[in-house]
């Protein structure tokens, strides 16, 4: 086919679906992972509320190793 | 000046143009910067993953494998296809989310939060800085020969201006450091391929024609073991080949800081659809054109510059401006993101972390500017005297980034008994064997591929020694706990972002 | 409503500040007991309000392109405080509003602080170098970076819950951030030991 060993075909086809295969899976079995936006989106509803410095600030303290 | 050049020109100062604007609009919304984050959706994280690691090896690289070996060289993409995906799916959320809880803000610190030690920023960083350096002069080399080609000046004249104007484009800031240009730049970098692809295949009278002209040649080309036939197949390189861009690319600090960016953790789904829909469309077209660069150009002196010259001779004239002006803007993002990096790991993660803590303002900014320019002027001697091969240069560090990070990132995110000493001795272990293995030419005496020695080294130090020194040097019960929330799925608690860390602690009264 | 009164040893006039701004809590103290009771199930526990001490740096921030001398475009104000006990700094991303408090309040609680505080000096070079580590993270290569301090520094008393208190298995002691409920544990001890 397409002037190609069968070898040469087979490798350069079936490869390529194997990652396609693996990244379909992938999607599928992760599909979970919403349960975690929500989750997010509602913490962050909550803390938008709230008026809070939680994430910037916890996370350049330590950043910066506190500096002094 | 011929038509291409007037493209180039166009291009080169829209480019300046936006780079100007956007440092204008930029400051305006500097602010959701500062404090929005971590904030790209799917489609910028995929194809900025990918942009920010192929164009100068694609463009040259690729095809000059392709040239002189012929299908076999299509292992190499066999195994770059599946990178974006194999990354995002291994590393993507769990990344994100302990990133979050450990407060990282780039990727070599995420180390040093997770291993916590200051010897792991002090090895990782310098071997990042050294690695990206390489690759940062492939670009080089490759905006310098595509310059050269397009405009007819000498390769070094080229070089020079094509170093001046990614030196300049870093400089003013870059259009580059906004995330969503990778985006546009992974774009027109695909449609020039497809283009010259099938600009390329339409010269050739067709796939199956072009094939079937290449096996008159030598009908190994056609076949997967190379040019010299099954007999001299070495299996070790081929294995390794597949492994340098799928297991490879999670070694890269650059790219993985994509997935600390990443609006959510479940962006990495939709993300790793993307990177493997552009992959698919992307990555074999350059192999595909160097191997039909054999009929159309039998003599060519400069394999590396199969990919332009065949450009160069499929395409109408104005076609040949676009496609070239999209591809050299491409390379030179790249080499300009690539540059930006390496300042930002000279002054953060090195010079501030480690010699001057309270380094002001202006004295940070000017430790970065002189590195880009250092590492310009380095990369623009060993560039013009005598260029290596980027193929070469790309691969292998590539090599020493995947032996020497792969272990350490994945181990980060999944092994919960993976302790400083062990991420030490990994990334030592890594970055020596695979070095030693390249330089003292073992790979063509055992046809082994540093590769895979070096993960193999890397990974059996970490083990060993962290299951050695589990007593002397627990993993803290802080990162531990953060790895016990990041196995969930599920928001993060606001106890795990701060509470059991340091920062609480130092608001406990006296008395209590 | 604050516990504390002070004890500790009189303060420097450096360390002094006029009028510190006490905030009001966020969390509610049936809150702070809820995420006690997270913690240790069915667990009776008492709520104390505190306030600890920070200095509370407002600083303008500027960028400006490669060449132009001038700074240009809008001026980026960023709320830095500064842990006045431990010199701990971090960005908020909020400004710190509330009643103004007795500069007595201020000086007792530094007071009771029995180790060397950070000086006022010491406060502002943290709260830069905090602001600035965020811009130069962010910034692109080519820009400026000016900051400089909008006003002086203020002295801030944010407000934080201890609960204390326990079940039939522990008792503990947890603080409650007081502005976003995030909590640290002070001690645990199982019953019936000592």
């Amino acid at each position: 086919m397409f002037g190609l060993p069968t070898a040469t075909v087979v490798i350069i086809v079936g490869i390529p679906a194997i990652w396609v295969i693996y990244t379909l899976v992938f999607v599928f079995l992760s599909r979970g992972w919403k349960a975690e936006d929500m989750a997010e989106d509602q913490a962050l509803a909550r803390t938008a509320n709230g008026a809070d410095g939680r994430d910037g600030g916890a996370a350049s303290a330590k950043g910066n190793g506190g500096a002094a | 000046m011929n038509i291409e050049t007037w493209f180039l020109v166009i291009y080169f100062l829209a480019m300046a143009g936006i780079g100007v604007w956007t440092l204008k609009i930029g400051s305006k919304g500097s602010e959701g910067y500062l404090l929005g984050g971590r904030s790209l959706g799917a489609a910028v994280t995929a194809l900025r993953l990918q942009s920010s690691s192929m164009s100068g090896y694609m463009f040259l690289g690729a095809g000059s494998l392709a040239y002189t070996k012929g299908y076999f060289s299509l292992w190499y993409a066999m195994g770059d296809i599946g990178g974006g995906v194999l990354n995002l799916s291994i590393l993507g959320r769990r990344m994100r989310k302990l990133s979050q809880i450990l407060g990282s803000l780039t990727s070599i610190e995420y180390l040093e939060h997770r291993y916590p030690s200051k010897w792991i920023r002090a090895i990782a960083a310098p071997v990042a800085l050294f690695c990206i350096f390489f690759y940062v002069m492939s670009q080089f080399i490759a905006g310098g020969r595509g310059l050269e080609m397009v405009t007819g000046i000498p390769y070094a004249w080229a070089l020079l201006i094509a170093v001046g104007v990614i030196v300049f484009y870093t400089f003013l800031g870059g259009y580059l450091a906004v995330a969503y240009t990778d985006f546009v730049q992974a774009i027109i970098m695909l449609i020039g391929m497809v283009w010259i692809l099938i600009g390329c295949l339409q010269a050739v009278g067709g796939w199956t024609a072009g094939n079937e002209t290449v096996g008159q040649i030598n009908p190994n080309l056609l076949t997967m073991w190379g040019p010299d036939g099954i007999e001299s197949v070495q299996w070790g390189v081929i294995v390794g080949a597949v492994l340098v861009f799928s297991i490879g690319y999670m070694g890269w600090p650059h790219v993985n800081v994509s997935h600390m960016a990443m609006k959510r953790p479940s962006v990495a789904r939709r993300a790793s659809l993307y990177a493997t829909g552009f992959n698919l469309l992307f990555i074999p077209a350059p192999y595909i054109v160097g191997i039909m660069a054999l009929i159309l150009l039998p003599t060519l002196d400069n394999p590396e510059l199969a990919v332009f010259e065949v450009a160069d001779t499929v395409l109408p004239n104005f076609a040949v401006g676009i496609v070239m002006a999209g591809i050299m803007a491409a390379i030179m993002s790249t080499a300009d993101a690539l540059l930006l990096q390496s300042g930002t790991i000279a002054s953060q993660d090195l010079f501030q972390r480690f010699f001057k803590k309270d380094m002001s303002d202006q004295q940070s900014v000017w430790v970065s500017r002189f590195t880009v320019l250092v590492l310009a002027i380095i990369g623009y001697f060993v560039a013009v005297n005598d260029p290596p091969a980027v193929a070469e240069v790309v691969i292998f560090s590539t090599t020493v980034l995947g032996a020497a990070f792969v272990p350490v990132y994945i181990a980060a995110a999944w092994w919960k008994k993976a302790n400083v000493p062990g991420a030490i001795w990994s990334m030592i272990a890594g970055t020596v064997s695979s070095v030693v293995w390249q330089l003292t030419g073992l790979v063509d005496v055992t046809g082994v591929d540093p590769m895979g020695v070096g993960i193999v080294c890397s990974t059996l130090a970490l083990i060993l020694v962290s299951l050695a020194t589990q007593r002397s040097h627990p993993v803290p019960a802080h990162v531990l706990e953060a790895m016990k929330e990041t196995d969930k799925i599920g928001a993060i608690p606001a106890h795990m972002l701060t509470g059991q860390n340091d920062s609480l602690a130092g608001q406990v009264p006296k008395d209590v | 409503m604050s516990a504390e009164i002070g004890t500790g040893r009189p303060v420097g006039p450096d360390l002094q500040t006029e009028d510190p701004v006490r905030m009001d809590p966020h969390v509610t103290a049936a809150e702070a007991l809820a995420v006690f009771q997270r913690k240790l199930p069915d667990a009776l526990a008492e709520v104390q309000a505190v306030h600890h001490p920070f200095w509370w740096a407002a600083l303008d921030v500027r960028t400006r392109g490669l060449f132009r001398r001038s700074a240009s475009g809008p001026v980026q104000r960023m709320d830095v405080l500064v842990n006045a006990l431990s010199g701990r700094g971090m960005i908020a991303d909020f400004t710190p509003r509330g009643a103004t408090a007795g500069s007595s309040e201020w000086s007792s609680l530094i007071g009771e602080q029995s180790g060397p505080v950070p000086t006022r000096d010491e406060a502002e070079r943290t709260a830069r170098s905090l602001a600035r580590a965020k811009v130069v993270k962010t910034v692109k290569l080519g820009m400026g970076i000016e900051i400089a301090p909008a006003g002086g520094l203020r002295g801030v008393l944010k407000p934080n819950w201890i609960v204390s208190g326990g079940n039939a298995k522990h008792e503990a002691t947890i603080l409650v951030d007081g502005l976003d409920g995030s909590h640290y544990i002070v001690r645990v001890d199982k019953v019936g030991r000592s």
